[in-house]
């Protein structure tokens, strides 16, 4: 129960505000930041009391049938569980959310009401998605979450929203229609939509098929992870949404992706998963270097961090398809901290274009002469994106290189380019924003973060510290469930030859 | 969480900077929101050099108290660890973070925290009246945490989190005045070029993970120590891991080919440069290879290579060093030179020979680089050597301790640096036989370096402190730097010029006291080297030989370095005019870092824009938004067809009916 009203409280936010007067703006945030506060305060305590020993959150009713043709109806259930791997997710999305609310005091001037009912019923249908365990609920969260953002972008996006809204939208459409045709298929084939159920009956499928599952699957969830060559609607996305439209796509939306990457194409098809993972892994590794030189070239703040989006998902691609327990942990690790440092680096970014309105690089300079929180803040966030040890990005990258060095050395040495280029391109930026002579005058009279902003980006930078120095925290929760998908994809490898290691030099201390 | 151990105090030593970082910060930010009122207010900041120094001051009392602590050891048991939390256990990886205090971490420890302290007490005098006065202290105490980290840290990965620290405040610092614009960039390369080799490092981890299970250094270097043999494989794993390692050193260490981001280094503020980039960052590299000696012993054909490096980057260093007229710029290129030094003693094998240049270098290049800032100091940052002169007048105490210090590097007898630079080219020297005579020509390059090295030194004593003044009397009042500048002055003074006695040479007959108080950490390396032949003796005679030859060198050259340039820059002048080529190149570094730009960063650079434009908006975005227009246009067409005429409806149902049929009887 706990997990249904998790899901549908943001729902119910939603309602409220619908029932508000159109010019009780300040009433729709408060009820919109109450909400997402409450959803927040839920999440975490699900966090704190989970235990992977203990029987998971689980809740399921019977929804609807599906007469097929020889006359045995396919049931579908209404029905969320919760494993570590959802529980991170979920807890994610939930802590995200109030900032996201709250970010929004300093640009969403008009129309607060539907801004703030669709950024709810987003946080349904993203909390739904992770939480789905029938199939068809799966893609009925997953279009609730798609649906909203075009709006959020079309309304109150920049100057070319309707490009960016129209591109965004056929790209995740075209997906989104591929994965509900191999889920009519699988619910064809197999009588069933219960993800529990075909994890079971799925691996023993001929490989063959489980291959065009997974071809549908991977190009459903590459297109919004978003994979090479299917990236380009992401820059102009971002470019153009609202800065908490961007915080959410990056910190949530993105990590649907890579969550059904895990989920259906890893753990429900594994010798699929076996089969493509060289490929999927070249696609992460040139994603990574590809993304980071991309974003080098970048003249527009926001679209450079779009582009290093790109780049810092190919390492989860990259870290889920090594296939090793390294890999998979880095990746699931990776996921959480692209959201928060990303997410950081696009408030601030959104906080600097409310005072100056204009993304441009080379508008800037010299600004941390007069904003020096600000640039305290940027500075410590390029860090945590960059993978400095101590702060939140290093374990994943340190365990997803480590992952992919264990199967495949090659696209783990080109992934580590990326730690290169990585520090080249945000360095670029911080220098070319923050440092040199504040001489345009449109600078000089910058005022510096105010507390609302700095409370906002709080919970994110102790996270990210957090993070950083005890992963474990973290991680122990997930690791029990990231083991099962483990040790079935080493049954489904058997047969697949792995890379031979080494003989350990282990005699020396066994002798002492 | 693992239960601490007895030895939990060594917290302490990286703990009491840290914390003194996270107070000299809120002192600036303090200072800050006091600025808003009085925008000239330094009041709360004022404190930082107190707390800053104090923390400092705290750490060096607690090393000497560890290094006591472990001299009353049997010296097999020397070491004190501390165990605080497991770190890291996910997906199969488990890394502890723990802290060992052995012997050379002890040593690394003493001189971090005690040249530290001095140049944290130099840095109060030097940076008064600077609008980021605390936010300098709190980089300068986050930079020893870091490096302490580095030092003390019980595992590899320990170690990286120091190693990334101490990029990370050389980063900071390098572009404190970020405002004029060439120091971010200066810190911007910096970051990246040490990027470049901490990747090499991560691959070195990884491997040796493959290798061992593990990246507990004492557990790698014991399992490697105590092993019989090695498989084909195994060998070729280590040696690839400890080449990658190597390459993270060159990028900290400033070796070649990734020595071009420390001479721009120099941008920071010079205790900076005394600190960081003279003392004790840079000589991190050394330390890692040090502290895995057991398996770089074993690793084969990795020890020649570092040793090529070494002299490589010695020569270079050296030589770029005898043009360059800006004083620190003499400084850094004599610093990458000096560390080049310490590679070819570790290619060597020779890894006491290399800590202990490593301690005596950091006496006298710290005093070198502090002397420098007071002559700046004095002149109002003039830098030029061609605009000082005949400064020893009016800066008694800083030329008197600058000289101490020039005479050490120079490698002038029975100085500190005499003693350790003559440890390294005799082991080089007695390595000779080995690759075909490869370690005697390494060996000759060690010996020109070091005539180079007591020329350009002397170059630099005469133009900065000899000759006529050739400043501007009107504008430019030189003054003696106050006593707070130059009291660490003096200290490391008379550290440069007694720092021999730790490792006298065995034909005095007296002990080598840090060869034997290392021993515990280097004899496995040894042993490995001597079961592979490489174990070598120097008779005698041979050695006075070598002593003499050292000593004729540098008495000669240093010579020959004052008495040209002692009368101002006519010789500097004669040399450019008559070998204008090798004058440019020599002052550009061999055009190393020009060809970078070239070769690398511009093609990188023009690669990222054909990325950005050809193939991602041209060509990927090109065929979305083809496939777009494409579906409009089969849109616009077919709407044709549905013009509400009858007629045409009925040719289109015909058409279709038609065509039924025809699929009908085809099947």
């Amino acid at each position: 129960m706990e997990l249904v009203l998790l899901t549908f409280l943001p729902l119910l936010g939603a309602l409220a505000v619908l029932c508000t007067p159109r010019a009780a703006e300040g009433l729709q945030r408060g009820i919109a930041l109450a909400t997402t506060l409450a959803v927040a305060v839920l999440g975490v305590k699900l966090f704190l009391g989970y235990d992977a020993a203990a029987t998971p959150y689980s809740f399921s009713l019977p929804w609807f049938q599906l007469p097929w043709r020889d006359g045995t109806p396919t049931q579908v259930h209404f029905s969320l569980a919760m494993d570590g791997i959802s529980l991170l997710m979920v807890t994610l999305t939930a802590v995200l959310m109030p900032i996201v609310i709250l970010s929004t005091w300093g640009h969403v001037e008009k129309r607060v009401k539907e801004f703030m009912v669709w950024m709810l019923v987003m946080q349904t249908g993203m909390l739904g998605t992770f939480l789905a365990v029938d199939l068809v609920l799966f893609y009925f969260f997953w279009e609730v979450s798609l649906i909203p953002l075009y709006f959020l972008v079309g309304i109150w996006g920049g100057e070319q929203r309707l490009y960016a809204t129209v591109k965004f939208f056929l790209y995740t459409l075209a997906g989104s229609l591929l994965m509900m045709v191999a889920i009519i298929a699988i619910l064809f084939d197999r009588g069933t939509s219960d993800r529990g159920e075909l994890i079971a009956q799925l691996g023993q499928t001929p490989l063959e098929q489980q291959l065009w599952y997974f071809a549908a699957f991977a190009l459903a969830f590459g297109i919004k992870v978003p994979i090479l060559p299917f990236h380009t609607w992401l820059p102009d996305a971002h470019t153009q949404a609202p800065t908490s439209g961007s915080v959410v796509l990056a910190g949530v939306l993105l990590k649907m992706g890579t969550y059904g990457l895990l989920r259906f194409c890893i753990q429900m098809l594994p010798d699929a998963a076996v089969a493509a993972a060289p490929w999927m892994m070249a696609l992460g590794a040139i994603g990574i270097l590809y993304g980071a030189l991309l974003a080098w070239a970048q003249t527009d703040l926001k679209r450079l961090i779009a582009c290093s989006s790109v780049s810092h998902l190919g390492y989860v691609v990259l870290g889920l398809f090594a296939l090793t327990p390294a890999g998979l942990s880095g990746g699931m690790l990776q996921m959480v901290n692209h959201g928060i440092s990303t997410g950081l680096l696009f408030l601030l970014v959104g906080m600097l274009y409310e005072r100056r309105h204009s993304r441009a690089l080379d508008a800037f300079g010299g600004v941390a002469t007069v904003m020096p929180l600000f640039a305290l803040f940027w500075v410590f966030t390029v860090l945590s994106s960059a993978g400095l040890p101590g702060l939140n990005g290093f374990v994943g990258e340190y365990l997803i290189l480590l992952g992919s060095f264990q199967s495949s050395p090659l696209w783990s040495v080109i992934g580590l380019t990326g730690v290169i280029f990585g520090a080249v391109y945000l360095l670029m930026a911080t220098r070319k924003m923050l440092f040199g002579a504040c001489t345009n005058p449109e600078n000089q009279h910058l005022t510096d973060l105010n507390a609302r902003e700095i409370v906002l980006m709080l919970p994110l930078v102790v996270l990210a510290v957090w993070l950083g120095v005890r992963p474990n925290d973290f991680m122990g929760k997930v690791e029990p469930d990231l083991a099962k998908v483990g040790r079935r994809v080493a049954e489904a490898r058997q047969s697949t030859a792995a890379l031979e290691p080494v003989t350990p030099l282990t005699e020396g201390v066994a002798a002492r | 969480m693992q239960s601490h151990e007895s030895h939990a105090w060594l917290w302490w030593i990286p703990l009491l900077p840290l914390i003194g970082s996270a107070i000299a910060g809120a002192l600036h930010l303090a200072t800050l929101r006091a600025r808003k009122s009085d925008p000239q207010a330094s009041a709360p900041a004022s404190l930082a050099p107190w707390i800053a120094c104090g923390a400092m001051l705290g750490a060096f009392v607690l090393s000497v108290t560890g290094f006591l602590e472990l001299r009353d050891l049997e010296p097999s048991a020397r070491a004190l660890a501390s165990t605080a939390h497991d770190w890291i256990s996910i997906g199969g990886l488990d890394v502890d973070l723990g802290l060992v205090l052995d012997p050379l971490s002890s040593v690394m420890t003493l001189v971090i925290t005690g040249v530290g302290f001095l140049i944290h007490v130099y840095a109060s005098g030097y940076m008064k009246g600077d609008r980021g006065y605390g936010k300098f202290f709190a980089y300068l105490n986050l930079f020893v945490f870091a490096m302490l980290m580095l030092v003390l840290s019980s595992s590899l990965l320990g170690v990286f989190i120091g190693w990334e620290g101490v990029g990370l405040c050389s980063f900071l610092l390098i572009g404190f005045w970020y405002e004029k614009g060439w120091p971010a960039e200066a810190a911007q390369k910096a970051f990246v070029m040490n990027r470049v080799g901490d990747a090499c490092f991560l691959i070195g981890s990884f491997l040796l993970i493959r290798l061992f299970g593990t990246l507990d250094l004492k557990t790698i270097a014991d399992t490697v120590g105590s092993a019989v043999s090695f498989t084909d494989e195994q060998a070729l794993h280590m040696s690839l891991a400890a080449l990658f390692l190597f390459g993270g050193c060159c990028g900290k260490s400033a070796q070649f080919p990734l020595f071009t981001w420390l001479p721009d280094a120099m941008a920071g503020p010079t205790p900076v440069s005394a600190l960081i980039h003279a003392a004790t960052m840079v000589t991190s590299g050394i330390y890692l290879v040090v502290r895995l000696n057991p398996l770089f012993a074993a690793s084969g054909w990795v020890l020649p290579l570092i040793a090529i490096v070494g002299a490589l980057t010695a020569l270079i260093g050296g030589s770029t060093a005898l043009v360059q007229r800006d004083i620190k710029k003499v400084l850094a290129y004599s610093t990458v030179s000096q560390l080049g030094y310490m590679f070819l003693a570790l290619g060597s094998g020779a890894w006491a020979a290399a800590v202990f240049h490593l301690v005596t270098h950091a006496f006298f290049k710290a005093l070198l680089f502090l002397g420098a800032g007071s002559v700046i100091h004095g002149m109002h940052g003039e830098q030029d050597m061609h605009k000082l002169g005949g400064l020893r007048r009016h800066m008694p105490r800083t030329y008197i301790t600058f000289l101490a210090g020039a005479a050490a590097l120079s490698g002038l007898p029975l100085l500190s640096g005499f003693f350790s630079k003559d440890e390294i080219l005799a082991h080089a020297f007695a390595s000779g036989g080995l690759y075909y005579g490869l370690y005697y020509g390494l060996w000759a390059v060690g010996v020109i370096t070091a005539a180079l090295t007591a020329y350009y030194t002397s170059r630099m004593v005469a133009l900065t402190f000899f000759g006529e003044e050739r400043f501007d009397h009107h504008h430019v009042h030189p003054h003696e730097s106050p006593l707070v500048m130059t009291l660490p002055l003096m200290v490391l003074a008379v550290l440069s010029i007694l720092g021999g006695v730790l490792g006298l040479p065995p034909v005095l007959h007296v002990p080598h006291l840090l060869a034997e108080w290392l021993a515990p950490v280097t004899d496995a390396g040894n042993k490995i080297l001597a079961a592979s032949h490489r174990e070598h003796h120097l008779s005698h005679t041979l050695e006075w030989i070598l002593l003499g030859l050292g000593s004729a060198i540098a008495l000669g050259f240093a010579h020959t370095g004052f008495y040209a340039h002692r009368h101002g820059t006519a010789q500097d002048e004669f040399f450019a005019h008559k070998r204008p080529t090798l004058a440019a190149t020599l002052g550009d570094a061999w055009t190393i870092d020009s060809r970078y730009a070239r070769i690398i960063v511009l093609p990188l650079r023009m690669l990222s824009f054909l990325i950005a434009v050809v193939v991602d908006q041209f060509a990927i975005d090109g065929l979305v938004n083809g496939t777009g227009r494409t579906a409009r246009d089969i849109a616009q067409y077919s709407r044709r067809a549905v013009d509400g005429s009858l007629a045409s409806y009925a040719l289109w149902m015909g058409a279709g009916a038609l065509a039924i049929c025809a699929l009908w009887m085809w099947s």
